[in-house]
């Protein structure tokens, strides 16, 4: 697939990446924003339309365990797809994925019965979450130094926007119409008009190209695994991979518990949840743009640090208060910090590794250690928290145990092994690694 | 070597205190959650059929959702039975996700779910009239579980295990300087 159409003819060489021209990097942007956008959108809409398929298609609530599985496996099977965008290009990738997110969207819309919604669903998350690898990768190497935190900031923020229009959508009443919980699905084919757009105007990122092309690049391994675990890299992957496991165990916990236990524990209704949600959602979502500009003014580590120990202090108060009118601010600031530190986790699983193997380090990151963590972490809460079997007896104190239990050691993890990158040059790593 | 024998000794401290429990609490928290389920829904796993239909009538001709808040508050418990204090409300569109049943949109219903326990499990064989004595925590009563000083110490625990666990790897894994570092990504702390 050679590039064409009005992307900025002729780049390729690493230089060129600073001067590439701002109009085709909004583009870009508004592109790889919209991709996000959906692999957020389509993790909430399961959680809100199970209930409905469960009486469509039959099925009981252990049954529903099942779907919810298959989700998560397709997620870090998404390793080995994610991997590729080192040996295909991330253009080619990214095209893949978005076509593959929709035709298997398609498929879930299109279901007769549950074992075929589980597999459409383990595939679309396959796609999904290799989209994000990439995505991540494409903003890393297209945005000069300056501006990478920015354009971080605003690629993973879609994430959180993508999980409120679905609530959004719930509350106008998408389920209700005819299509009922399909209607969701239906909405997920909207990204293949961005195929379009990506397939015409979309060029390979001028760092791949060039080190595709040189005679030094080629001789690299652009096609193991396991390369990422190399002597160079292992330090850097085991930390980031580690702080993404321990991060992550609690924010998804934290994500997935909070509208029982404002529900069942703080005695909120399901529709005033939904109302803070939105609202949270769309404040919090602005916590991603303020990460990532200072991630550029101050530094990667010191504004991760900051977020982290925040999410701490706000993620404990929000699972300890009863008061509904203290929970607003708490979870905006909650959702702000916790999970507006996502901007900065982006930029430590690709900024430590050179071109020819960062996506597979972005892709290690994401789904070897990341999404464990994601299947861990509410597990972990559900099982010590059970109102009638948990040893704790209770979702706010075990989720407040286990914000305390693993995020502590995310700071810790900054701290002792995380280096700065905000300056780091990437010409120069790929030039040491070549060199 | 010592930091590894110090963290797994206090693993194992922290999950022999975790035992289980079997609470009645539970089994109405998930018997009311499981009636919210519509005809996905098993609330004859916890109740009996009667006693299931004061809450919502038919409620296998509901949709998901009936019940907008679900709340389930600390009970009392001898041996064989148990009393649980619950609320629920029902959603404003009750009516269109339940068809015309006469239940009333937004009414709340308070009681005491009383439970006997039958070859070893809990199970609810009647609903009683609100109780003063026994609330739900929204209206000052107490909470179905919560962690002890022990509990909230083991979490500073783990979170110290999990760190010296994440020395020992990156000592087993991470000897060697990293490209970034040597073209110079700052380094960490010393």
């Amino acid at each position: 697939m050679e590039p064409d159409g009005d992307g900025p003819a002729g780049a390729g060489m690493p230089d060129d990446v600073s001067e590439r021209d701002r109009p085709y990097r909004r583009k870009l942007l508004r592109l790889l924003a919209a991709a996000t956008f959906f692999e957020g959108y389509d993790a909430f809409v399961l959680a809100l339309v199970l209930p409905l398929v469960l009486v469509d298609l039959g099925g009981t609530e252990s049954q529903a365990g099942l779907v919810r599985g298959s989700v998560g496996v397709g997620a870090v099977v998404a390793l080995v797809l994610a991997a590729q965008a080192d040996r295909i290009g991330r253009r080619r990738l990214l095209l893949i994925t978005i076509v593959g997110y929709t035709a298997t969207t398609g498929l879930t819309a299109l279901s007769p019965g549950l074992l075929f919604l589980a597999g459409s669903q383990f595939l679309a998350q396959i796609f999904l979450a290799a989209e994000w690898a990439v995505a991540v990768t494409i903003v890393v190497e297209e945005f000069p130094t300056r501006e990478r935190g920015r354009a971080l900031g605003i690629v993973t923020s879609m994430n959180t926007l993508g999980g409120i229009t679905v609530g959004i959508l719930g509350f106008v009443g998408l389920a209700a119409t005819p299509l009922s919980w399909r209607g969701f699905y239906v909405v997920g084919l909207v990204p293949l008009v961005l195929v379009f757009w990506a397939r015409r105007g979309m060029v390979e990122t001028a760092r791949y190209t060039a080190v595709r092309e040189s005679e030094a690049g080629r001789r690299l391994d652009h096609m193991s695994l396991l390369e990422p675990w190399k002597d160079a890299y292992r330090r850097n992957i085991m930390a980031v991979g580690l702080m993404h496991f321990f991060r992550f165990t609690a924010i998804s916990a934290a994500v997935f518990w909070w509208p029982y236990y404002a529900q069942q524990e703080a005695g909120m209704s399901f529709s005033l949840v939904s109302l803070y949600l939105g609202v949270a959602g769309i404040l919090g979502a602005v916590g991603f743009v303020v990460g990532g500009f200072l991630m550029d003014r101050v530094g990667r580590r010191p504004t991760f640090s900051a977020y982290t120990a925040l999410a701490i202090v706000f993620g404990v108060a929000v699972f300890q208060t009863h008061d509904t009118l203290v929970m607003l601010p708490l979870l905006c600031l909650a959702i702000f910090t916790g999970l507006g530190s996502a901007a900065m986790t982006s930029a430590f699983s690709t900024e430590f590794f050179p071109t020819y193997v960062r996506s597979r380090a972005a892709a290690w990151c994401r789904n070897a250690f990341e999404v464990p963590g994601g299947i861990v972490g509410p597990l972990v809460v559900g099982w010590l928290g059970d109102h009638r079997t948990g040893p704790i007896g209770s979702i706010g104190d075990a989720m407040s145990l286990t914000l305390l239990a693993t995020m502590v050691p995310v700071l810790f993890i900054t701290w002792r092994y995380i280096g700065e990158t905000r300056h780091l040059v990437l010409d120069q790593l790929d030039a040491e690694v070549v060199g | 070597m010592k930091r590894l024998v110090a963290a797994s000794a206090l693993g194992v401290a922290l999950l022999s205190s975790c035992h289980t429990a079997d609470r009645p609490e539970g089994v109405v928290d998930r018997w009311l959650t499981s009636l919210n389920q519509g005809s996905a829904g098993e609330p004859d796993l916890y109740a009996d059929e009667e006693v299931t239909v004061w809450i919502l009538g038919p409620w296998r001709e509901c949709d998901p959702g009936a019940l907008d808040v679900i709340e389930v508050g600390g009970g009392t418990e001898s041996a064989a039975s148990a009393r649980v204090p619950f609320r629920v409300g029902l959603a404003r569109t009750v009516e269109s996700l339940c068809g015309p049943s006469g239940l009333l949109p937004g009414a709340e219903i308070e009681g005491v779910a009383i439970l006997e326990r039958r070859d070893g499990e809990w199970r609810i064989v009647d609903l009683g009239p609100p109780d003063p004595a026994l609330r739900v925590p929204s209206e000052g009563g107490e909470r179905i579980g919560k962690a002890s000083a022990a509990a909230w110490a083991g979490g500073v625990g783990v979170a110290v295990a999990l760190s010296l666990l994440t020395v020992a790897l990156m000592r087993l894994f991470g000897r060697h300087p990293t490209a970034a570092e040597r073209v110079g990504a700052d380094a960490p702390a010393p």
